[in-house]
């Protein structure tokens, strides 16, 4: 090729690839939504931006932020810059493991096992905990915070830890990249490239016996992967089956019409998971760290186990293992479709089954989007937190009563998110405490009283353990709005004692007022700012909102003084039913 | 969800499915219990062991013991004595004391052995873990007034709408705390109790003209309502709350009911029951936890009911059983698996003394009469999660119709 060639065939090579951007760019675009209905009332601008900063950063927005909103051209594209910059924020990645362990149900309050010895006296239980019970919520978080492909998470050529979590496994955890969850290497034989299947913390949350044959575990990735529980069949018991024999056992798995049907799926899925071998404790005399969890050598052990080859819904894979399943798993449309319903779910407030009966088409343009963005977590979070449904505020005069009850205009404030919020109101990068206060126990211990549940109060706040309680709760009992006032009465008073020593420019709320003043006009001024801050609402001096606050404000320095009166004028403001759901 | 929303939503449930006059509604218990206590046995119990013995069935492992026969039930002592001194099982000790106030239930289909599904069928009916447990609907109902109808003390509990109704102590009892703010050294402040009724009021106007805006009907409403409620309730909470040490369970429970703070309560029963291997350790688990009711009923027992007159127990009734039982034969390891048949002992106030159903050989539940508990002679059917649940409902003198419409409820919990 001479070299006017080469140039020309460079020249257009290059227009070509631009062409090709060019294209690609113009078609990623989400196919349009529904247009917005007539029966339902949707949030303001400033409420959407409330919604959407709680949502994925577990916060309040900022004033620069609401101020930014009021004044776009085009607020709802400014909404949308905004949700992608608060993707960005670390709080992001504590609320996509939020929304997995819905899912996953690994996040426990006590370490499967104790903390490795060398850091006793190091780090907390609260520190361990989070470090031997979470890995796969925080690979998933890694995969999404960097933009990776989601079916990463199940494809990953490494698993993530901490100094804790390498302390306790076979894990090879670099030692030049700061301290947290880095990229790392279980050393131990465990497959590369199977992402959270080859974590060890699902391991020690689902356990197996000796007659269950990893089948429970199988389940529990079918239904935080897929979505899909085997458990939902109805299962009628075959009473001819001599249950005490393995060998009838085993053979009614495989022939019996009545097992059949789950453990022909169930089974082959199980078989992946032999390597595992999670000790029940480690003694104090024996402790032996780090621990060991896994042996290639067990692997082939399901032939004595379910006896059915390792394999996925029918499909085999020549040499099995778990980065084999992973890719299977990558690949299967459920999965992704899984993916997109969770992130939905948790972000509309609208359960996984309801989505699968009542939202079909808003689900199917969702996946689509997903897919053609290559599974970008974050882009599909910003096309769920930009659409009609999640912008429901609830019903209007054209609203019927049957639709009403679908309408879910009021989620409910997570413990975690209000542990975020009440932090970041009280934290003031230019005071003694950027960080804000919480109610964290002292070492050894550690915990967060609003998240945790053997000292606190998460599950009375609305959360769920994991265990006793599954799920979140969608509303609000006497012991939440206890912890809700307690929490917000405390925030309030180390944040007033703290704005009052700040110039009012270097306030973070109370910036409207000083300690002494007393001017009604000047308290519900204060008030205005306090309702956008907090609630996003717009509202004048004469607002019933304002006046009301007011009167609390009022009556209480009557009694007391100025600077009491806004301790419990923000608390109450802050433990409100416009706090409580949003 | 409030309760005229509630009453409000099944008249229209009922009237849109024209069927109410058409439905022939077993009677409620016309003497209800007034109070339950629920006692859950996590992981799935071996009935084998106390409520549902099978000695001499081939198909079943039973484990050594004797029978006990006290007429209308039969239960199993695991451990019968050896010498005269000899102290007796609690499990004897608690029957010879209440069997005649005790209904032994068997034979209940859940249709599934995930640990889950089956808890959310057995306290529930039903699937899926969006409807509100028995104890839920129980208090919901009839103790609406109280300040937490429900409470948890620990063990499982699924609200469904009914959230609002119900309340947890927490496993180191920090409900203490909520209570008494003043015991938590952490705060820095803490609202006087004038400042308390001062935000209060601030409160419910707020609520008030959200719900006049965002929450006028439906979902919101509800959400509303909920939180207008537990504004009333934590007030109520805080007042009687004061009075209970939130210590041990036993003692916990009759406090909680001296001071009317509750009508249901849910303790989680000592020991794990899931024993896939070492089945043997059924025994002297279930032996703890009717040491516990055995204390619990005692102390009822010594408890004047200042609100029914006579004493606690004679209008209280507790509910013993567990999300599963266990398979009927030991497996290789000398463990059981999960059988999809649940079991359960209800006792005291408003129960009938009798067997309610049976299983057979195999332990398979054998259908019944849902009025007699027979599993003889006429209108035998098989027992589903739903009609149990129902059941509950009518021996607490709820009617089950709004919760499980056309499921007949096991009206032979009670006369």
């Amino acid at each position: 090729m001479t070299k006017n060639k080469l140039l020309t065939f460079g020249i257009l090579s290059a227009l070509l690839i631009a062409g090709c951007e060019k294209k690609e760019e113009k078609e990623l675009k989400p196919r349009d939504a529904e247009p917005p209905r007539a029966d339902v009332a949707y949030l303001t601008d400033v409420q959407h931006l409330v919604r959407v900063s709680l949502d994925l950063r577990g916060t309040r927005p900022t004033p620069g932020e609401i101020a930014a909103v009021e004044n776009a051209k085009d607020p709802q594209k400014k909404i949308r810059e905004l949700a992608v910059k608060f993707m960005e924020d670390k709080r992001f990645r504590e609320r996509v493991k939020e929304i997995w362990n819905e899912g996953f149900l690994v996040r426990q309050d006590r370490p499967y096992f104790p903390g490795p010895p060398q850091l006793l006296g190091l780090l907390t239980e609260d520190d361990f905990a989070r470090a031997a019970t979470q890995e796969p919520l925080e690979l998933i978080a890694h995969v999404v915070a960097n933009d990776r492909p989601f079916t990463e998470v199940v494809t990953a050529e490494y698993t993530v830890s901490n100094e804790a979590l390498a302390a306790y496994y076979d894990i090879t955890r670099p030692t030049d990249q700061g301290r947290g969850w880095v990229e790392s290497q279980y050393t131990d034989g465990r497959p590369v490239g199977a992402g959270l299947l080859a974590s060890t913390s699902f391991y020690t949350r689902w356990t197996t016996t000796d007659s269950n044959q990893n089948r429970g575990r199988a389940n529990a990735w079918t239904r935080a992967l897929l979505c899909y529980d085997f458990f939902t069949r109805d299962i009628i018991v075959d009473t001819n089956i001599n249950l005490a024999d393995p060998n009838v056992v085993n053979n009614a798995v495989r022939t019996n019409p009545s097992c059949v049907g789950c453990h022909q799926s169930l089974d082959p899925l199980a078989s992946h998971f032999f390597g595992y071998f999670i000790p029940e404790d480690v003694g104090e005399g024996e402790r032996s760290y780090p621990i060991k969890t896994y042996s290639a050598d067990l692997e082939p052990r399901w032939q004595q186990g379910t006896g059915r080859d390792p394999g996925y819904f029918g499909n085999y894979a020549l040499d099995p293992n778990l980065a084999t399943l992973g890719e299977q798993i990558a690949s299967d449309p459920g999965f992704s479709t899984c993916a997109v319903k969770r992130f939905t779910s948790v972000l509309t407030g609208v359960s996984v089954k309801d989505l699968e009966l009542k939202h079909l088409p808003e689900i199917d343009r969702l996946h689509d989007w997903f897919l053609e963005t290559d599974y970008n977590a974050k882009r599909l979070v910003e096309e769920i937190v930009m659409s009609n449904e999640y912008r429901i505020a609830g019903p209007n005069s054209l609203t019927s009563e049957a639709d009403a009850e679908e309408l879910h205009g009021l989620k409910l404030l997570s413990p975690e998110a209000l542990n975020r919020m009440l932090r970041d109101i009280t934290g003031n990068a230019k005071g003694n405490h950027p960080e804000g206060f919480g109610w964290k126990m002292e070492s050894p211990m550690g915990y967060d009283l609003l998240e945790n549940d053997i000292y606190g109060f998460r599950m009375m706040a609305g959360g769920y353990d994991g265990n006793f309680s599954t799920a979140p709760a969608h509303t609000v009992n006497a012991t939440h709005i206890l912890t809700l006032r307690m929490a917000a009465a405390d925030a309030s008073g180390r944040l007033v004692d703290e704005e009052f020593t700040k110039s009012r420019e270097d306030r973070r709320l109370l910036s409207e007022v000083g300690d002494d003043t007393t001017d009604e006009n000047d308290i519900r001024e204060q008030l205005v700012l306090l309702n956008k801050l907090l609630y996003g609402e717009v509202v004048d001096v004469n607002h019933a909102d304002v006046t009301d606050a007011y009167t609390l404000w009022s009556t209480v320095a009557a009694r007391q003084d100025p600077i009491y009166a806004w301790k419990v004028t923000l608390g109450a403001m802050l433990s409100d039913v416009r706090v409580a759901f949003y | 969800m409030n309760r005229r929303s509630f009453l409000k939503t099944s008249a229209v449930t009922a009237a849109a499915a024209g069927l109410a006059p058409r439905v022939a509604r077993a009677a409620v218990n016309p003497n209800p219990p007034k109070r339950f206590v629920f006692i859950n046995l996590g992981g799935g119990w071996d009935s084998t062991y106390v409520v549902d013995p099978k000695p001499g069935f081939t198909t079943v492992s039973q484990a050594p013991g004797e029978m006990l026969d006290y007429g209308n039930i039969r239960v199993w002592n695991w451990r019968p004595k050896v010498l005269v001194s000899d102290p007796d099982t609690f499990v004897k000790q608690f029957f010879d004391a209440y069997a005649p106030q005790a209904a032994i239930v068997k034979g209940i289909n859940l249709r599934s052995v995930s640990h889950d599904i089956c808890a959310q069928r057995i306290y529930t009916g039903r699937q899926g873990g969006t409807h509100p447990d028995m104890a839920t609907m129980i208090a919901f109902s009839k103790g609406f007034d109280l300040p937490v109808p429900y409470m948890i003390l620990n063990g499982p509990a699924w609200a469904g709408p009914y959230g609002a109704a119900v309340g947890r102590v927490g496993e180191t009892g920090q409900l203490r705390t909520l209570i008494d703010p003043a015991s938590a050294d952490y705060l820095s402040f803490r609202p006087d109790a004038q400042d308390e009724a001062d935000i209060e009021t601030f409160h419910r106007a707020v609520a008030l003209r959200q719900q006049a805006t965002r929450g006028s009907v439906g979902y919101n409403r509800a959400r509303i309502e909920d939180f207008l409620e537990s504004l009333g309730r934590g007030d109520r909470l805080r007042d009687l709350g004061k009075n209970i040490n939130f210590g041990g369970n036993v003692t916990t429970i009759v406090e909680i009911f001296r001071y009317n703070l509750s009508m249901c309560v849910m303790m989680q029963g000592p020991g794990g029951y899931d024993t896939h291997g070492g089945n043997m350790a059924q025994g002297p688990m279930q032996d703890s936890v009717f040491e516990q009711m055995f204390a619990l009923f005692q102390a009822l027992e010594a408890e004047p009911d200042t609100v029914n007159g006579g004493n606690m127990l004679e209008h209280t009734a507790l509910v013993l059983t567990s999300e599963m039982t266990r398979t009927p034969m030991l497996n290789g390891g000398q463990g059981k698996d999960h059988w999809p048949v649940g079991a359960c002992l209800v006792v005291g106030a408003g129960v009938a003394n009798r067997q309610v159903g049976e299983t057979g050989e195999g332990q398979v539940a054998m259908p019944l009469n849902l009025t007699t508990g027979e599993v003889t002679g006429q209108d035998l059917v098989s027992m589903s999660s739903e009609m149990f649940c129902a059941g509950m409902l009518s021996l607490a003198g709820v009617d089950p119709y709004p919760y499980f419409q056309l499921t007949p409820p096991l009206a032979a919990l009670h006369y």
